[in-house]
């Protein structure tokens, strides 16, 4: 079966867990080593938290986390793929963690196929399709998917969902 | 200047004529048969004279025309020969609507005026009745000339008042502080604390005052209102009143130089130094200040008061003198942002900054670093303070709405408004008029009652409206209540249930149905009018407030009346923030709601009702531990400390490892992702360059109640 890709193009990869992942490099902005991340409290495991990059606040996700992998203490291989994504309609910057980063390669349409529906360690939802690379499997991310606003919320919907007129309420009582 | 933006200011000021026309007419419509009135209509017809003459300018003739007619009318007015009436109001509001049509249209030749014109022109010359138009028209042309400009001179004189309290006086002289807040009330003032007379800690008597105030007082009251203030604190305290400058609106802006006396001049003035060693010093070439506590001629503390002095009257007669040249100019609102956003990288820079300088230990740095600091904190107040407006303009619309659609749905209906000179944000309040104005036209339509009906009721004819807009903590809350019908809870419950807003069987607080308004196609009204009811007004309003960061209330008494509250924060882009630390990690607290801080007592901690509070000086204090409340790891310290926050009415203590100190806090938003995050209301970045938190005290005190 083929996957919805088309065109040839380039693509960050990247390793998780032991396997290689891959992402379009026009959603790649930059790769940064790891800086200091505030954690943002109550917020789901996979939200690392925020850094501070060139002034601005973007959140950063650990993929690890977010792919249900095993969790392991940071290297100095650790990496911040900041990526510019177009969410909702808006463009957004996020962080998101990997193992370390690998190299940027071209893929022609023709060797892509798509996500075998089961087998799969991560939701297929998540993968736009696969690619044989010398002896590897490379994963391609439809990266996209991982940061709308409902996959982000999906774990804070449930916690308290206060609105403001019982706190006015609260206070005036 | 090209064409187009000479075009383009035209429009503005053109606007801004229209804007300055309407407020003029409703004042007159207020202050009718009073005093004020004469003022208000030289106010409108000056207005009115303006737009004549700016129209005729940019080729509007047939405007130049129009408003001829009517400046005509209003010059009658104005010299008593004609008196104001309900119909001449609503004839040059009539006009005032005309116009603000008129100038969408590309200019016309004059002669021939557009047709409601010519309608308003019939009913003004029916009016004016016995006089022609073109008659009065003639007769002013010969006035305008020799019609001298009618303006009182207004003074303000600059006063030089010590004061210094009798030995042994404290308990008596405690009105002191009431005698300055009044005398801040006249006039700007600035205040001088002289500590000459403190002594060293072993002599001090704690019970004795021993400082004294220099004052420089720039008021327009006279000498004798000045020091009939302090009538009753003569008895304690050596009070001595100078007038010592005065300067008239009067006289010619050239003649108002800015250099007010020498520094030396006023210091022989005040007595502390003779003339002879004034010139002798002067002899020398640094700064005469400088120069004369060098040779200790006079001590440093009255080298800053004199220079205080100096300062007020140069910065009253500044600011006189641009009074008077130019009030205003105009600058496009981008680059305002541009300004906000640039303030708030230099104050993370300067943060930084004063972090290193504080590491190294190194004087001259850290001497650059808090000579920077203080400029930049005044540099980020005036700049935030360029944005901030008064609600007042926003106000002015429902002046005229209230009274259009009074008249219209012929309810009588009186309006008053209450803290016009609330500012905020100049963003906020553009987006607050469509919300604001919804709200209003939805109480007259529906809350208020028609006169006779509410005489059945037993209510006052006439019904009120009373909008009021106030600073809460860093909150401004606008109030817009009515003592009409109330909101019908049972019919609001009903057409929840029929719309499926609620089901059938739902458990309602009264506050919940009250509520259900806000919800998406709600609308009570059995009758569907031109102003409100269709149902698609308070939802919006809902979610416009919320979009400016803002909540939205209304509450209700059946039979007596509605009350809607808007809460906004002052959105400033940087705020005055409290740094604090909880498990090794920094986190921000809006200092406008910190009321004190202090240390936790264990012993202070008692528990009531199942519930653990402390006790602060006898009161009942409850408290949030923030580690437990964000779910912080890490380990328990030993002191821990308490900042007891306010908001609303009450105080809760947020209990946390350490407080470290005021923090500049320019406010980054979180990102996207991070929108439901509750106890984080934005983040921001500190001088290491890492992110620091800023809480949400609000929304964690809601979540932790519940």
């Amino acid at each position: 079966m083929k996957s919805e890709i088309s065109e040839t193009g380039q693509y960050l990869t990247f390793y998780l867990d032991g396997e290689v992942y891959a992402i379009q490099i026009q959603q790649v902005r930059e790769v940064l080593d790891l800086p200091k991340i505030t954690k943002v409290p109550h917020m789901p495991e996979f939200m690392r938290g925020v850094i501070n990059l060139r002034g601005g606040v973007v959140p950063v996700v650990d993929l690890r986390v977010k792919f249900d992998m095993n969790v392991v203490e940071d290297t100095v291989n650790t990496c911040i793929i900041i990526l510019e994504l177009e969410i909702d309609g808006d463009s957004a910057v996020f962080g998101a963690i990997g193992d370390s980063v690998k190299e940027v390669v071209t893929i022609e349409p023709a060797s892509i196929e798509a996500a075998p529906k089961m087998g799969n360690r991560l939701n297929t939802e998540f993968i736009k399709g696969m690619s044989r690379r010398d002896d590897d499997f490379l994963i391609i991310l439809d990266i996209a998917k991982i940061f709308t606003e409902e996959e982000l919320e999906a774990v804070t919907a449930q916690q308290g969902s206060e609105t403001s007129e019982e706190l006015v309420e609260e206070l005036t009582e | 200047m090209s064409m187009d933006s000479q075009k383009e200011a035209f429009l503005q000021e053109f606007n801004e004529l229209l804007t300055e026309v309407e407020e003029a007419v409703l004042e007159v419509e207020e202050t009718m048969n009073t005093d004020l009135e004469h003022e208000a209509v030289n106010r409108l017809f000056r207005a009115m004279h303006s737009i004549k003459g700016i129209a005729g300018m940019f080729g509007y003739d047939s405007i130049t025309d129009f408003t001829h007619h009517v400046e005509s009318t209003l010059d009658l007015v104005r010299n008593g020969d004609l008196n104001t009436s309900k119909e001449l109001i609503t004839l040059v509001l009539r006009s005032h609507d005309i116009l603000t049509s008129m100038i969408q249209e590309p200019p016309q030749a004059g002669g021939i005026l557009p047709k409601p014109c010519e309608d308003i022109v019939a009913h003004l010359t029916a009016l004016i009745g016995r006089k022609g138009i073109q008659e009065i028209a003639e007769e002013e042309q010969n006035e305008e000339e020799d019609e001298p400009a009618k303006e009182i001179a207004q003074v303000i004189y600059s006063y030089r008042i010590s004061c210094k309290p009798k030995e042994g006086r404290l308990g008596e002289s405690s009105s002191i502080l009431s005698v300055f807040q009044q005398l801040k009330e006249l006039g700007e003032a600035s205040f001088q604390i002289s500590s000459d007379e403190i002594p060293p800690l072993y002599d001090l008597d704690p019970t004795q005052l021993y400082v004294a105030w220099e004052i420089i007082l720039s008021s327009e009251a006279t000498y004798n209102e000045v020091s009939d203030l302090f009538m009753f604190i003569e008895n304690d305290c050596e009070i001595i009143v100078d007038c010592i400058d005065e300067i008239s609106t009067s006289e010619d802006i050239d003649d108002l130089d800015n250099d007010y006396k020498k520094l030396g001049e006023i210091l022989v003035d005040r007595g502390a130094l003779s003339k002879e060693k004034l010139d002798e010093t002067l002899s020398g070439t640094s700064r005469i200040g400088d120069l004369l506590v060098e040779k200790k001629l006079v001590n440093e503390r009255e080298v800053e008061a004199a220079l205080v002095e100096q300062k007020q009257i140069r910065k009253i007669r500044d600011t006189k003198k641009n009074e008077i040249s130019s009030a205003t100019i105009r600058v496009k609102a981008n680059k305002l942002d541009s300004l906000v956003s640039l303030v708030g990288e230099l104050v993370t820079a300067q943060a930084r900054l004063s972090g290193i300088a504080s590491k190294r230990n190194d004087a001259e740095i850290s001497s650059i670093a808090e000579t920077l600091q203080g400029l930049v904190n005044n540099l980020r107040d005036d700049t935030m303070s360029i944005r901030m407006v008064p609600i007042g303009s926003t106000f002015t619309v429902f002046k005229r709405l209230v009274r259009d659609l009074s008249m219209e749905l012929g309810k009588d209906i009186n309006l008053e408004i209450f803290g016009e000179e609330t500012e905020l944000d100049k963003t906020v309040i553009e987006r607050l008029k469509d919300p604001l104005v919804h709200i209003v036209r939805n109480s007259i339509d529906h809350g208020i009652e028609s006169a006779e009906e509410r005489v059945r009721k037993g209510k006052r004819s006439m019904g009120s409206l009373k909008i009021t807009a106030e600073h809460i903590g860093a909150f401004v809350q606008i109030k817009v209540e009515d003592d009409g019908a109330g909101l019908n809870l049972d019919k609001i419950r009903e057409k929840a249930i029929e719309r499926n807003i609620i089901s059938q069987d739902a458990q309602l607080s009264k506050q919940e149905t009250c509520q259900l308004i806000f919800a998406p196609g709600f609308s009570t009204a059995d009758k569907v009018t031109d102003i409100s009811g269709r149902g698609v007004g308070m939802d919006v309003v809902k979610k416009n407030i919320e979009a400016l960061r803002g909540t939205i209330t209304v509450d209700t008494t059946p039979g007596e009346g509605t009350k809607i509250i808007l809460q906004l924060p002052l959105t400033l882009a940087i705020i005055d923030g409290l740094m604090v630390e909880i498990a090794d990690t920094p986190y921000i607290i809006p200092l406008s709601m910190v009321e004190e801080c202090m240390d936790l007592d264990q012993e202070e901690i008692e528990n009531v009702r199942g519930r653990q509070i402390i006790n602060l000086r006898g009161h009942a204090l409850p408290f949030i531990n923030l580690r437990d409340a964000l779910a912080l790891k890490g380990h328990e310290i030993q002191q821990e400390q308490v900042v007891i926050t306010r908001f609303n009415q009450n105080n809760v203590g947020l209990v946390v490892d350490k407080i470290i100190g005021g923090h500049q806090t320019v406010i980054k938003s979180l990102g996207p992702g991070l929108k439901n995050a509750k106890h984080v209301s934005g983040a921001t970045i500190l001088g290491d360059g890492t992110v620091a938190l800023i809480l949400d005290i609000r929304k964690l005190v809601t979540l932790e109640r519940s």
